[in-house]
């Protein structure tokens, strides 16, 4: 009887919301599914429209990784550093900027053969141009000597816009790190004491003292060519047979070809090695 | 004390101290080993020491190539200048020469420092100078008391 009960219970009773509790996550599928194709449909777009600007995606910037092997260590380790395993010769030269999925962890301060000193974004002497996310106000951060896990925004204006809560991203003007890169959220905005900046102060986003692995980001060139590299003329202009009384054929009278011919260089508008213009060749 | 045995005894206590670096960092806990060194009087010995240590210092450190030389230099200097006014082997003249030591670590980091442009971090060079003078002692007795006696010479 007990065992009935329990089954009436079980199989009836408590099913009485099970339809409408269906039909509405019927609903939520439904506009998840709608969600997902404007989400998918606005990425097309993007894709579409960098390859137009002729833009590099952050995800493109190409990368490897890099294993942290030891913390600051010694007298004479006087900044915030760690060491990793990748040095110059794996590409880590001084600059090299360090990220994880997370954001920024810092720049490569020094580097050995294998083995490379990365400073961290904390230590007071880090210096690196960012935008927050919504009002997009620039500003450098810097690390705080005071707290470890603390950053500042130094020469935010007066009047920015920028309040706390909003992500600092890397704007890119520095030249190393790719824009976009997430940095920090800012804590704290005041208005500078006898001072024409807002102090600014944030926390950064990633933990540095659980760091296992970082990425290092390989510099690139100036992105994706502006022309398609010309076709080699020799493939256009296919070497004549010599003529019949063993001359040499005379060259051609048109431009193109002889440039293709005495220049040596048979790619004038083709980006060199670095991706950049107008340097190849003699 | 054998030659084997003096190295082993050195390879334990540079694993040691590199421990107690790495615990503890921004200090450098091979200095009462250095020092215990040129107390024994044993120049050679010295000598490695102080290409091992400059090394191993100069390559985890931070700082512009020089800094551990002038570390390890200036340590050998002051050791040598206060040998003329006390004796070597007291647990005073440690004391005395650790406090300067300190006062020397947070002026070497100070100058490097400015030398490469670098920021100084006055609070943290202050705390890493007290805890150098205060840890030189303290690891140059366990050191000391661990050594076999006859590893000193007498002058």
């Amino acid at each position: 009887m007990k065992d009935q009960c329990a089954a009436y219970w079980r199989d009836y009773l408590a099913l009485i919301d099970v339809a409408e509790e269906n039909e509405r996550l019927r609903d939520d599928l439904r506009r998840a599914r709608n969600y997902a194709n404007l989400v998918a449909e606005d990425r097309a777009e993007l894709e579409r429209l960098r390859k137009l600007l002729q833009l590099e995606a952050l995800h493109e910037r190409p990368a490897f990784a890099a294993r942290v092997i030891a913390w600051r260590f010694g007298p004479q380790a006087a900044h915030n550093t760690f060491t990793v395993n990748k040095g110059y010769l794996d590409g880590a030269i001084v600059g090299t900027p360090v990220v994880t999925n997370s954001g920024v962890v810092g720049r490569v301060l020094r580097a050995a053969p294998h083995a490379a000193t990365v400073l961290m974004l904390t230590d007071p002497g880090f210096r690196l141009a960012v935008v927050s996310q919504q009002s997009r106000t620039p500003g450098i951060v810097t690390g705080s000597s005071g707290e470890a896990r603390r950053l500042e925004l130094a020469y935010v204006a007066q009047n920015a816009q920028i309040v706390p809560g909003e992500v600092l991203i890397t704007s890119g003007l520095d030249g190393a790190f790719p824009k976009g890169v997430p940095v920090g959220i800012v804590t704290s905005v005041t208005p500078g004491n006898e001072s024409l900046f807002l102090q600014v102060h944030a926390q950064p986003l990633i933990d540095h003292e659980r760091l296992e692995e970082v990425l290092m980001l390989r510099r690139t060139g100036s992105g994706p060519p502006l022309l398609d590299p010309l076709p080699d003329p020799s493939e256009m202009f296919p070497p004549q047979p010599p003529s019949e009384n063993g001359q040499e054929p005379a060259p051609s009278t048109d431009g193109e070809p002889a440039v293709a011919q005495h220049n040596g260089t048979t790619r004038q508008n083709a980006p060199d090695a670095d991706g950049a213009f107008g340097r190849s060749g003699p | 004390m054998k030659r084997a045995g003096r190295i082993l005894w050195w390879a334990t206590f540079i694993a040691g101290a590199l421990i107690v670096q790495q615990s503890i960092p921004g200090i450098d806990a091979l200095t009462p080993g250095f020092l215990l060194s040129l107390q024994e009087r044993r120049p050679r010995q010295s000598f490695w020491l102080f290409v091992f240590f400059v090394l191993i210092q100069e390559g985890s450190g931070s700082l512009a190539f020089g800094s551990a030389l002038l570390w390890y230099g200036g340590q050998a200097v002051l050791f040598h200048v206060s040998l003329r006014y006390f004796v070597a082997d007291s647990l005073l003249f440690v004391l005395m020469l650790s406090a300067a030591l300190g006062a020397y670590h947070g002026f070497l980091v100070w100058f490097m420092c400015i030398v490469q442009k670098a920021p100084v971090y006055f609070f943290t060079l202050t705390r890493e100078s007290l805890l150098q003078a205060t840890i030189i002692p303290l690891i140059w007795g366990l050191a000391f008391f661990s050594r076999p006696k006859n590893s000193f010479r007498t002058v």
